[in-house]
């Protein structure tokens, strides 16, 4: 791709479109409705203590979902490689976890769990862990038979060929998955704290449901921006693991 | 016979065995056999070059040798000591570097004593000693198969398999890899097969030739030549205009 000076320009000038639009619908319609640019940013400089600490708790939520995920997910693939019967056995269930609808399942949980982070990080975790087992599932496979061979020649056996060879050899693809994980583990997580939070500590899935209820748009549009913000660096720095850990080898050489 | 000529190394042939199968029948579930009453020995520290048509058998018969397979009925026999086996792809793990390359079968069979200086001995007879540091990536492909040759060489193997190890590289290069190859076994002193579809590879390397002939109708695959190659060694790529050995390939491609 050309990074030319129009590349770069480019996705500013759309922002800048959007905004403007943005703007000048919201001149049409009321506050609680539509806010205008401007009182989002004035909502989110007047909470931003709020929305930070909120921000910070959906983060921890979210992390503590993706570590569970990314246990259950990677185990899970390890599992299933061990053993084909225990794959064929168990796979139709991971695909159940998958296919549940998480807003419906939440509200159980908070029966269980109580309010507070635990359902949270269960919502986020069940969110994140099909695309970890996935990644792990494929790319605890995607070794070479050759590779094997060379490992079951010097004596290697399951668990060093696991841990030499199919272990690194899966990171690419356990990298990927965790780049689409990490978005869903904060909507998990928002979602969770949609019926799970009492606000004690805040969090940005109370903040979203409480301030639309009681018509603070504004402050609903600037949890959204920062959830939004949460998601975007979480993908941030899996792409920068990627970068450091993946790229200087990962190629079509081989 | 020629290939006796290289006494230096005669002296110091492996004491062990060579390579040995005997009677060796091999087929994959629900086929029929592959090899069937297949016999064949390599000399200990000889070179022999088994050609033939892809898909023939002969990767199966190298694996066999390995101790990867094992025969559903007779024998297969190879020297003591190591094993080491070159794949037509170098196979390096591409998240370790060069020299991390060379010590995994160090690391695999928790050698004990300096495996750094092994390790470097090992690049320093490919000439590698400049890239340890580096990822295969980097590599160009016959630097990576030197790489390959090095992480075999690295456990002082007595026997060495090679699979069609320069099959893949262009003519310049596997020049430079068949000398390589030729001064490491001049050095080490293993026994070595060498899987290839190039006859005049065969014939320049090898001290003897084994054709293979597919199977073929039901038949099982077998060795249909064997033709010792009486040429002094060292050997130089000039011995291939020569006229005795036009005929000797021309035989073997007759025999394929």
């Amino acid at each position: 791709m050309k990074t030319s000076a129009a590349g770069r320009l480019l996705p500013l000038a759309a922002a800048a479109l959007i905004l403007g639009l943005w703007w000048a619908l919201s001149l049409r319609y009321p506050p609680v409705l539509l806010p205008s640019p401007a009182e989002v940013a004035q909502a989110a400089w007047t909470g931003r203590d709020r929305l930070l600490e909120a921000t910070w708790h959906t983060a921890l939520s979210s992390a503590g979902g993706l570590l569970i995920a990314g246990v259950f997910g990677l185990g899970g693939g390890v599992l299933f490689l061990r053993s084909r019967w225990l794959e064929a056995a168990l796979y139709p269930y991971a695909l159940l976890v998958q296919t549940v609808p998480i807003v419906a399942i939440a509200p159980l949980l908070v029966v269980w769990l109580g309010y507070g982070a635990p359902v949270a990080v269960t919502t986020a975790a069940i969110v994140a862990f099909f695309p970890i087992l996935t990644a792990a599932n494929v790319g605890l496979r995607s070794v070479s038979e050759e590779q094997v061979e060379l490992l079951t020649l010097y004596g290697a056996g399951w668990w060093q060929q696991l841990i030499k060879l199919r272990l690194p050899g899966s990171l690419p693809y356990l990298l990927s998955g965790l780049r689409t994980a990490v978005g869903l583990s904060v909507i998990g997580a928002i979602i969770g704290e949609f019926v799970g939070s009492n606000g004690v500590p805040p969090t940005l899935g109370y903040l979203v449901l409480q301030s639309s209820r009681s018509a603070q748009t504004g402050t609903t549009f600037a949890a959204i921006f920062f959830a939004t913000a949460l998601a975007l660096a979480a993908f941030g720095l899996v792409r920068l693991a990627e970068a450091r850990l993946i790229d200087p080898w990962h190629g079509d050489s081989q | 016979m020629a290939w006796r000529q290289r006494s230096t190394v005669a002296d110091g042939l492996p004491a062990g065995r060579g390579v040995r199968f005997e009677a060796v029948r091999f087929g994959w579930p629900g086929e029929p056999p592959l090899f069937d009453e297949l016999s064949l020995s390599v000399e200990p520290g000889a070179i022999v070059a088994l050609v033939g048509a892809s898909g023939c058998g002969k990767s199966t018969l190298l694996r066999l040798a390995a101790g990867l397979l094992t025969p559903i009925l007779g024998r297969v026999e190879a020297p003591d000591g190591e094993r080491a086996f070159v794949f037509q792809r170098p196979t390096l793990l591409p998240w370790r570097t060069v020299a991390a390359n060379v010590r995994l079968p160090l690391e695999l069979g928790e050698a004990e004593g300096d495996t750094d200086a092994a390790v470097a001995s090992a690049l320093a007879k490919v000439g590698l000693s400049g890239d340890a540091d580096k990822l295969p990536r980097a590599l160009s492909g016959g630097m990576q198969m030197r790489a390959s040759l090095a992480r075999a060489l690295v456990t002082r193997p007595s026997l060495m398999l090679l699979d069609e190890p320069f099959g893949a590289l262009d003519a310049l290069t596997r020049r430079s890899l068949h000398a390589v190859f030729l001064d490491l076994w001049r050095q080490e002193r293993f026994t070595a097969l060498l899987v290839t579809h190039d006859i005049d590879e065969a014939v320049l390397l090898a001290d003897r030739v084994l054709v293979m002939r597919s199977a073929t109708d039901g038949a099982p695959a077998l060795i249909g030549g064997d033709q010792p190659v009486r040429l002094p060694r060292p050997r130089s790529r000039e011995l291939l205009h020569d006229p005795a050995l036009g005929a000797l390939s021309r035989s073997l491609e007759a025999m394929l």
